[in-house]
Order: C-alpha cells, then structure tokens, then sequence
C-alpha cells in the first residue's frame, strides 16, 4: 500500500465517497442482480485483489445494502433477529414502505402484528379523583387525577392507551402477551414489571419493578430502550428524553399520589402549587413571585389545599386569602 | 462474506462519520479521508477473531489511528508537529451523542429516513426488492423498466445510504436535518 498522497479527487464533502465507493456499490447491486459471489466474477475477483481498499469499500457496500434488509439492533446478533420473521417483516414495511409512523403508532401494530380490532373499554377519573382497577387480565392500574385510559384486552393483547393524566400499572405476569401501555409520547412495553405512565406536565416512565422496554411514540427515536427497575424517562422541553437513575424513596416519593398524597421535596411553592391544583377545584395561587420560588419540603394530603397555603406561610411568612375564587398565598 | 463479517462491519457503519471526523482532524487534507477508511474496513473484516472485538468503535478508531500512523511513518519527511498537533494517542472519548444514537435512534429508523430522502423511482425499487422480496427483474417488469435500471437505482440507493452515514453528526442527526427531528434519548449520569 503505498502513502496515500491527498490527490486532486480527494472526498468532495464530508462523508464523501471516492471511486472505489462507487465501483463497489455498482457491483454490489450488479450481484443484487445475478447472484453469487466474487468467487462466481472473476472481474469482481480482480478488482478486489487488486487493491485492499476495493475489499475495504466492498465490504462496507455490502453491510449497508444488507442493513436495508433488517431492523437490526446494535449488540443483537442477526440470528435473534431471523427468529422473529412477524417484527422483522414489519420493520422494513416500515423502513421503506408508504407506511406513515404516525399510523403505526397509533394503531399499535408495530409491537404486536395484527391483533383482532378489540373495543376500547374506557376508564376515566375526575379532579381530585384518585381510583384503582383491576383489568381482565388480571394486572391492575391506578388513575390519577383527571386521567383517561383506554383499554383494549383479550387474548392476542393487552394494551392501555394513556389519553391524559397518569396512571400507574402493575402488570400481571401470567398472560404470555405482553402488557403494552402507550401514551401520546410513550410506548412501555412490560410482562413482570409496576410503571407508572404520566403525559403532564412533563411526559415520563418510571419503572418500579421489573423490567420495560420504552420506544419513543413519535418521531424517529423508536429503538426500544431497556429500562429497569429505579429508572425513570423525561421528555424535558427541548423534547429529548432524559433517562436517569432515581432512587426508591424518589420514585415512593413520585408514587404518593396513589396513597392520596403529595410528597414536596424541593419544589417550589409554585410547583407544589401547581401540584395541588390539578386536585382540587379549590385554586392555589401564589401572588408573591419571592414566596413562589422558594423550595419547600413536607407530605400533604392532595385534598388538603389549606394545609398547604397555612404551611407555607408558617414556613415563610405572608398571608392566605380565601375567597370564591380560591386560595390566595401572598405577602 | 460471512454473516459474522457482515454483521461485524454493520456495527462499525454508525460509528463511521465519528471517526471521520476525527480522521479529518488528525490528516488536516494530507491523506486521503476515503482510503484510510476503506483500509480499516478492509482489515477489520481480515481480522480473523471477530468475537473477540469487545467495542466496535474503539477497535475501529484504532484500526484507523494505526493506518494513519503507518502513512505518517512512510512519508519521507514527517514534521514533528505533525504527530504531536494530530493527538493520535487519544481516542475520543464515547461521545455522547454516539451513545445517544445508539441508543434513541435504531438503525431503522435512521435508514427509513435516509430511504425517503430518496426519488421516487428509487424507493419504488427498494421497496420491491427488499419488502416484497422480487427480484430485480421483477422489480423491473413491475415498473416497466429495463433490469438496468433497476440496477443503476440500487446503485444509486446504496451510495446515497452510505454517504449520509457518514455525515451523521454527534448527537445521530444528519447533516441538514433540523432540530428535534427524532428527539434522540440522553442518558443522565446521577
């Protein structure tokens, strides 16, 4: 191999291709086209042995044009991937067909084939409303406040979408299909594992228990995720998902509501505010922006708004003013 | 080429515009980008114990650091600045978009975007030949096209993949590709 001089065709931009990028994917789809391999083109044969960097580009042609094959997945071995002809046919469906992602999402059939179109059995919960179910399949879920589910179960899927609010699911491990609970951002995909789905103010999974697998619901970052126990996703404002480990009395924290409470460490009165008034019709509004920013610790019941307004202004000093319409917290 | 080989190199094609990136900064135009490239793919598919490759990137930034030093070494005068300035002992460290890539954003959904950046006739073709699995002379009587045609569309799809590849950026956006558009995952350390 001699020292590569830059020449005069040096790669016009970055990630450019030289000659031998372009003879390589001529022949690649050349065998596309006949079949075979170099042994059976003693051409092909040639140009390969002529030069390591023709074998170089080959081989990386020929791994690219196999990559539009499959919807392979990094530390995945291909032959795990050949087992699982129903996702795989899909997948490229996906990739190259008029398939609009959007429809896919929707319609929840990128996960599980083609399941039989089940009515959607709906559950809802109202301000302040906090009530746990238990689904026909045996896994339970909890509403929280002013939460929509709907839920489509029988013996191909089981599948709850996540309309608005959140909800937390304990999935029974029985059935051989897996739990798929979407939301407007998320896929969470589970068998043995507790989650809890929230659409606002800030989309999130938190895993309790177990193990899910989490794709992105839009958008192109739909690689499933491996998310354990202990972990939580946050769709921050930039729109990227943040994953970050949260310890259990973080995630109990996180849980409270289930328990009818709201469990403050480090909020602001403003967001603990916030907080309370997706519980009750009773508004909380903090019209001193010194008090509101302050960070405040302490466990309120989520139907206990005044609590809140007292301890806050025992806590910082100011007034609370009750009128029509709500609770006023101010200096 | 074997399945292994096959699946080995498809592993080192997300990491390939990184390492470009750095390539360009280490040789600052004196060598060839594309044939220090090639030559890494070339070895690195020469390389008889595949399983024993525990990071494909890392062992694909040294297959190419190794190269380039090969060149450096061979060249009559080799200013000493030219491997001090070039930081050829240190491999970037995992960026983090590479993670994130990795990650958020599957080699499917990157290629189903790079499939539709394509023509119309292009598409059409691929999705004949690797959906409905014809073969290219179906593909061929389906669209009333000649066998060449199609052969020259798989050409062109083929390099136009591979290019894009290698201008993914950092974070696996590619070139030219607004904010936002896939959202990738970002994992936080605490």
């Amino acid at each position: 191999m001699d020292v590569w001089r830059a020449r005069a065709r040096r790669s016009a931009h970055p990630g450019g291709e030289n000659e031998a990028d372009r003879i390589a994917a001529r022949w690649v789809a050349y065998l596309d086209r006949v079949g075979g391999g170099e042994a059976d083109h003693r051409e092909l044969r040639d140009w390969l042995d002529a030069d390591t960097r023709h074998r170089g580009a080959f081989v990386r042609a020929r791994a690219g044009w196999r990559m539009l094959d499959r919807d392979w997945q990094p530390g995945q071995q291909p032959a795990d991937l050949m087992n699982d002809n129903q996702s795989a046919r899909m997948s490229r469906r996906m990739v190259i067909g008029g398939f609009s992602v959007a429809a896919v999402a929707v319609t929840g059939l990128a996960l599980g084939g083609f399941p039989r179109e089940v009515e959607a059995r709906v559950y809802s919960t109202r301000v302040g409303e906090i009530r746990r179910y238990r689904l026909d399949d045996g896994s339970t879920m909890t509403l929280d406040t002013q939460t929509q589910v709907e839920a489509r179960l029988n013996g191909d899927q089981r599948h709850v979408t996540l309309v608005a609010g959140g909800a937390f699911f304990e999935v029974n491990p029985g059935p051989s299909v897996a739990f798929l609970a979407s939301s407007p951002d998320f896929r969470v995909e589970g068998r043995n594992s507790s989650f809890s789905l929230v659409t606002a103010p800030a989309p999130q999974v938190t895993v309790a228990a177990g193990q899910v697998e989490l794709r992105r619901a839009r958008g192109l970052g739909r690689a499933p995720l491996r998310l354990e126990r202990g972990m939580r996703a946050v769709v921050g404002s930039d729109g990227i998902t943040d994953i970050a480990a949260v310890s259990p009395e973080e995630i109990a924290r996180g849980l409270a509501w289930r328990q009818g409470g709201i469990s403050l460490d480090g909020e602001t009165v403003q967001q603990a505010a916030a907080l309370f008034n997706r519980y009750n019709m009773l508004k909380i509004q903090v019209t001193d922006p010194d008090l509101a920013r302050q960070p405040i610790v302490g466990w309120f019941r989520v139907d206990q708004p005044n609590e809140f307004a007292r301890a806050v202004t025992s806590a910082f000093g100011g007034r609370v003013r009750r009128g029509q319409d709500g609770i006023r917290i101010g200096s | 080429m074997t399945e292994d080989q096959e699946w080995l190199i498809a592993t080192l094609l997300p990491h390939e515009a990184e390492v470009r990136r750095w390539l360009r900064r280490t040789i600052k135009g004196r060598y060839d980008e594309s044939d220090i490239i090639q030559e890494a793919y070339y070895r690195i598919w020469k390389t008889a114990d595949h399983g024993a490759i525990q990071s494909p990137r890392a062992y694909f930034f040294k297959v190419v650091r190794n190269i380039f030093l090969e060149q450096v070494r061979r060249s009559k005068i080799v200013k000493f600045s030219d491997l001090a300035e070039s930081d050829t002992q240190n491999i970037p460290s995992e960026e983090p978009g590479a993670m994130r890539y990795l990650e958020g954003r599957s080699q499917l959904a990157l290629v189903q975007m790079l499939v539709d950046e394509l023509p119309s006739r292009c598409r059409n073709v691929l999705r004949l030949r690797k959906i409905d699995g014809k073969s290219q002379r179906e593909t061929a009587a389906l669209l009333g096209v000649t066998e060449n045609v199609v052969e020259k569309e798989v050409a062109r799809a083929l390099r136009h993949l591979l290019r894009r590849l290698g201008e993914l950026e950092n974070d696996g956006r590619l070139a030219g590709e607004g904010p936002q558009v896939g959202a990738p995952w970002r994992r936080k350390r605490s």
